[in-house]
């Protein structure tokens, strides 16, 4: 690699590592928002984490998250910035695809597709 | 007790396993679950699940300093992370048909394993053999920074190391960590990269990693929003902190800290397991 390469490389991995920074804090705000809600609503109760519930609490579906926000479910609007929390990290290996396509790097843009292809994959298993 | 002052206890137990787990590599997934289960009480389910947000937010917090900095290698890292990602889809397939029990079992050998190869370790040595041509090849030597300056660093023995990561990620399916620890191992022993560059590296894969089991995790219900929600929190400001820590400090005591924090969960969460708790 080049010196121009390696500043180029620097360049968008910078870019790259900005993008990932405002995407967290994205997320944080709506759990933060979700978290506010949340513990309005479950000021009072006991906690009970020590045993797992195969029901109400959690939202296991996206339709659920949807509804709950409607709804303005604390609880789903945590599970919603969550979820949003997953999505950043395939944001990630695409900014990755795109880097390396700037750089000419073939064999990592295939690299990367591969692994956005698996993420992909454990979504639909 | 009340669920705020609970979830104020998990805040910050979360804000130490996020600063130990950018300063590691390991993603404070291996420091929550333990701790979540043998301090509060927690089910494992839900402590898997929140502590596989926890790796997601220790690699989002601490990437753009790394990045900025040039300090992970994303040649290394993404090229591992292909066999990590598939195999942590098969392990989160797993999950169905392996007890507890038993994964509790296996994620406390893993760490003291892990432990016993890591204080073994000397400082990082930048040998004069050439790098694994296939490392040459595509493009993976990059710089570190040390106290004499910025140097170059080599890389060995790829395909082992790849081998390692995808058993890295069958793990990280199973036990709802980013295997962080299998993965810095690998690096630093096996690649033999400077210790800085196989955190940083790992520390940018793992959330990929977990992002793979995620999904899983959510539709059988492991993720609870407000278990989770202090949690992300916690990391969020642990591991930020962590991050300019990490670029400081000498590596050699960031080694030590790794060594101690896994061999110490390891034993208790086997105890755990066992039932001698």
């Amino acid at each position: 690699m080049t010196k121009a390469e390696r500043e180029l490389e620097r360049g968008i991995q910078k870019r790259m590592g900005r993008i990932l920074f405002w995407g967290m804090m994205f997320c944080t705000v709506v759990i933060v928002i979700g978290g506010v809600l949340y513990l309005n609503e479950h000021s009072g109760a006991k906690a009970n984490f020590g045993v797992f519930v195969t029901s109400q609490n959690q939202p296991r579906s996206l339709a659920a998250v949807v509804k709950g926000i409607v709804s303005s479910n604390g609880g789903a609007i945590i599970a919603a910035g969550i979820l949003l929390l997953v999505v950043l990290q395939y944001v990630r290996v695409a900014l990755s695809i795109g880097m390396f396509i700037r750089l000419k790097s073939w064999f990592f843009t295939g690299i990367s597709l591969f692994i956005l292809g698996v993420l992909l994959y454990a979504l639909i298993v | 007790m009340s669920v705020t002052l609970f979830l104020l206890l998990v805040f910050l137990i979360s804000l130490a396993a996020g600063l130990l787990g950018v300063l590691t590599g390991l993603g404070g997934g291996v420091v929550l679950i333990p701790a979540l289960m043998l301090l509060l009480g927690v089910n494992i389910h839900y402590a898997m699940g929140a502590s596989l947000i926890a790796v997601i937010v220790t690699s989002s917090a601490a990437a753009p300093t790394f990045m900025s900095q040039g300090l992970s290698n994303l040649r290394i890292g993404l090229f591992l992370e292909t066999a990590a990602a598939a195999g942590a889809v098969g392990g989160a397939i797993l999950l169905s048909v392996v007890p507890s029990q038993f994964i509790g079992i296996l994620l406390g050998i893993v760490l003291l394993y892990s432990a016993y190869l890591s204080s073994r370790q000397k400082d990082d040595v930048t040998s004069e053999r050439p790098s694994d041509p296939i490392a040459v090849r595509l493009g993976m030597e990059g710089e570190y920074p040390t106290a004499d300056g910025v140097k170059e660093y080599r890389v060995y023995h790829v395909l082992a190391g790849t081998g390692l990561l995808g058993v890295a990620g069958v793990l990280s399916g199973l036990l709802g960590i980013g295997s962080g620890a299998v993965k810095v191992l690998a690096m630093d022993r096996i690649m033999r990269l400077p210790y800085k560059i196989s955190t940083t590296t790992s520390n940018f894969i793992i959330g990929i990693t977990a992002a793979a089991s995620a999904g899983v995790y959510f539709t059988r219900g492991y993720i609870d929003p407000g278990l989770t929600m202090p949690v992300v929190l916690g990391v969020l400001a642990g591991a930020t902190f962590g991050a300019r820590v990490l670029l400081r400090a000498p590596s050699r005591i960031l080694r030590l800290v790794f060594v101690i924090v896994i061999a110490v969960l390891g034993l208790q969460l086997i105890a755990k397991s066992v039932g001698i708790y």
